[in-house]
């Protein structure tokens, strides 16, 4: 009989144990699930078409570790119809890398965490063309060696 | 770890209410609630995976075209 409180003092314990338990494996379910969803971003087949598109416009190829292409100084490194192409493809900003993109991951330049969270997933020792496009308000990620 | 001492606590807890069938029907449905509960994340987190894995080497496989195309 004195046992009955024990029993379901125990009982209690077991199942807020449980219950944290259970919490912490939904919160490491939900952070995967994230990640995961972040990933649709990068990498959509129509954008990587949409790269090449953009990789054959390229006139003068720049050198150094890195060149940001936007509308305003497209023609200096592409054909003159550039600034056509970007706004019929939605192309916000290109980042041409050379084959050290870790450098390029580690300074303090003027590209968003955004680019720098796409430049983590790809190969990082290849020169690169980075597309960021710009639809209906997000941000989506490709990119195409220059091999 | 906490699923063990459930286990083995099963039959004391199962003797609070004063009586067996209650005891058993609720022991039930919290296992129940359990099991369906990581078998929904379970299958949720393999098929996105999955998903994830398949996108990833069609576009990989995409891109070398493009790279023997050129």
């Amino acid at each position: 009989m004195s046992n009955k409180g024990f029993i379901f003092i125990e009982t209690v314990v077991v199942l807020v144990v449980l219950a944290a338990s259970l919490i912490g494996l939904y919160s490491t379910f939900s952070s995967v699930i994230n990640n995961i969803e972040k990933r649709k971003q990068y990498d959509n087949i129509n954008d990587v078409y949409k790269v090449k598109i953009i990789k054959d416009l390229i006139v003068n190829e720049p050198s150094g570790t890195y060149t940001v292409i936007n509308n305003s100084n497209c023609t200096n490194y592409m054909n003159s119809d550039c600034k056509e192409v970007f706004s019929e493809l939605a192309v916000s900003e290109v980042l041409i890398t050379g084959n050290n993109i870790q450098t390029i991951i580690d300074l303090d330049i003027d590209i968003s965490n955004t680019m720098k969270e796409y430049l983590k997933t790809i190969n990082k020792n290849e020169e690169s063309l980075i597309v960021r496009f710009n639809r209906s308000g997000e941000n989506y990620y490709s990119s195409l060696e220059l091999r | 770890m906490d699923i063990i001492f459930l286990f083995f606590y099963t039959r004391d807890i199962i003797k609070i209410g004063g009586s067996m069938k209650k005891g058993i029907i609720s022991m039930s449905v919290i296992y129940t609630f359990l099991i369906l509960f990581i078998l929904t994340m379970t299958t949720i987190l393999s098929s996105y995976i999955i998903r994830n894995n398949l996108v990833k080497e069609v576009i990989s496989e995409a891109k070398e075209e493009i790279y023997n195309v050129e």
